[in-house]
């Protein structure tokens, strides 16, 4: 039984009351989540806040999950980007915190240790990193500091210093080259797998 | 504006949204408006199941053992009213109409005595296996979880229309290697539960077992020991 199936199962039984169950979901996939909170707030108190919140509304929530929304570990993970999101701008807004000062540029260097590099140059087959190879640098570098970093366009218009317009080019600009990518590669691989 | 009636705005804006790129007020907007449009919703799901293959590359973080505690401290409440359902307290407020003071009072002596003398603790069960046993339309119907080392079924109705039925449905473990199903009970209805002792024997046919079913039998279960009627449900069981 895939990994998939498990947590469909485990969500389903948490759905039905079984704490057992949620617990056994939350031990897998609580270590990714949190790494995700950590990614977008970089203070672990935070992170811990968010990953808490998260698993609570994943619990009261669990009965609506369906397989449109994609697989369990993606809707997990909105729920928690989401929050993350929700709890940085609203915690950067209420400490008066300077929005640069939390991006991670060994994030995005060059070096081939940095976590970017690592992503694009790892599993060819992924079709997304595929896509993302062949962007152009600054919507790559847009795109990743907006995901992992839950960072605005005005945040991303400070880092790069250059006009809203412009980021929100890159973004749509990013935006369309991937779908139009990952769109393309996924007919492809339809076509090629029918008998 | 509306962004309703032009579908690459809503798919532009989705995709923002699941970046991470608008602002609060935007998000909450575009929040709003993913409650209205099915199809808004399903360009912010299709942005999901995109952007967050790029989370793969995230290295895990065991988070701190407080957190889980936290969250079972919130999430049990709920969980032991669910479970009380059965209102003393309705009783009580019956007994207060007749205004006789003392009773109440012995009442509630009798409750506290007995409730601490024999009080039913809800089962902590160590989760060996589970399986979910679904419709055609892949709506739970009912969740089995099994507990090994306790010797324990739990099997929770997640179903409420079937309860109508004159006939009964009958769980079914099909052991490994060949071996003829064994039963594992009559099924419950309508959100109720049913809480298992298996003997050793039902135990050994569960271990490595893969597969669940549900029988249609007679009222009251197989006579037999086999199935009798047809096979309505199957389940993967989850070993964990």
């Amino acid at each position: 039984m895939s990994q998939a199936e498990i947590l469909l199962s485990l969500l389903r039984a948490s759905a039905s009351g079984s704490v057992e169950a949620f617990s056994r979901l939350y031990q897998i996939t609580a270590p990714k989540l949190f790494a995700t909170c950590r990614k977008i707030l970089k203070r672990h108190d935070w992170a811990e806040d968010v990953l808490q919140e998260s698993f609570i509304k994943i619990w009261h929530n669990a009965s609506e999950y369906h397989s449109d929304r994609g697989s369990v570990m993606g809707w997990m993970t909105a729920i928690t980007r989401y929050r993350a999101i929700d709890f940085l701008r609203a915690h950067k807004y209420h400490h008066k915190l300077d929005p640069l000062d939390s991006i991670d540029e060994s994030f995005y260097g060059n070096s081939l240790e940095n976590p970017l590099q690592q992503a694009l140059s790892g599993d060819a087959s992924n079709v997304l990193m595929g896509c993302i190879n062949t962007l152009a640098q600054d919507q790559k570098q847009v795109l990743f500091m907006a995901y992992f970093q839950g960072l605005t366009y005005d945040v991303l218009m400070k880092k790069f210093n250059v006009h809203l317009g412009t980021v929100k080019s890159w973004v749509r600009r990013g935006i369309e080259s991937l779908k139009k990518c990952v769109t393309k590669n996924f007919d492809c691989e339809e076509k090629t797998s029918m008998p | 504006m509306n962004y309703l009636k032009s579908p690459e705005l809503i798919d532009q804006i989705a995709a923002a949204y699941v970046l991470g790129t608008l602002k609060t007020l935007t998000r909450k907007r575009f929040e709003r408006l993913m409650v209205q449009s099915q199809s808004v919703r399903e360009a912010v799901w299709y942005w999901e199941s995109q952007l967050h293959t790029l989370d793969a590359f995230t290295e895990e973080e065991k988070p701190p053992e407080k957190i889980w505690a936290a969250i079972l401290k919130q999430i049990k409440p709920v969980i032991q009213r669910q479970k009380s359902s059965f209102s003393f307290w309705e009783n009580f407020t019956f007994l207060r109409g007749w205004g006789v003071f003392t009773t109440a009072c012995s009442f509630i002596f009798a409750f506290l005595f007995f409730s601490t003398q024999f009080s039913v603790q809800p089962i902590q069960l160590r989760l060996n296996q589970i399986a979910v046993i679904q419709s055609a339309q892949h709506k739970p119907l009912w969740v089995a979880s099994v507990d090994l080392q306790q010797g324990l079924i739990v099997v929770k109705a997640m179903n409420e229309t079937a309860e109508q039925l004159e006939k009964s449905f009958e769980l079914w473990v099909l052991p490994k290697g060949g071996l003829p199903p064994q039963s594992l009970g009559l099924l419950p209805f309508g959100g109720q539960r049913f809480e298992r002792a298996l003997s050793v024997n039902v135990l050994k046919k569960l271990e490595g077992a893969e597969t669940l079913a549900v029988s249609i039998e007679p009222k009251g279960g197989s006579s037999t020991g086999l199935p009798t009627g047809p096979i309505a449900y199957t389940a993967p069981v989850v070993e964990l």
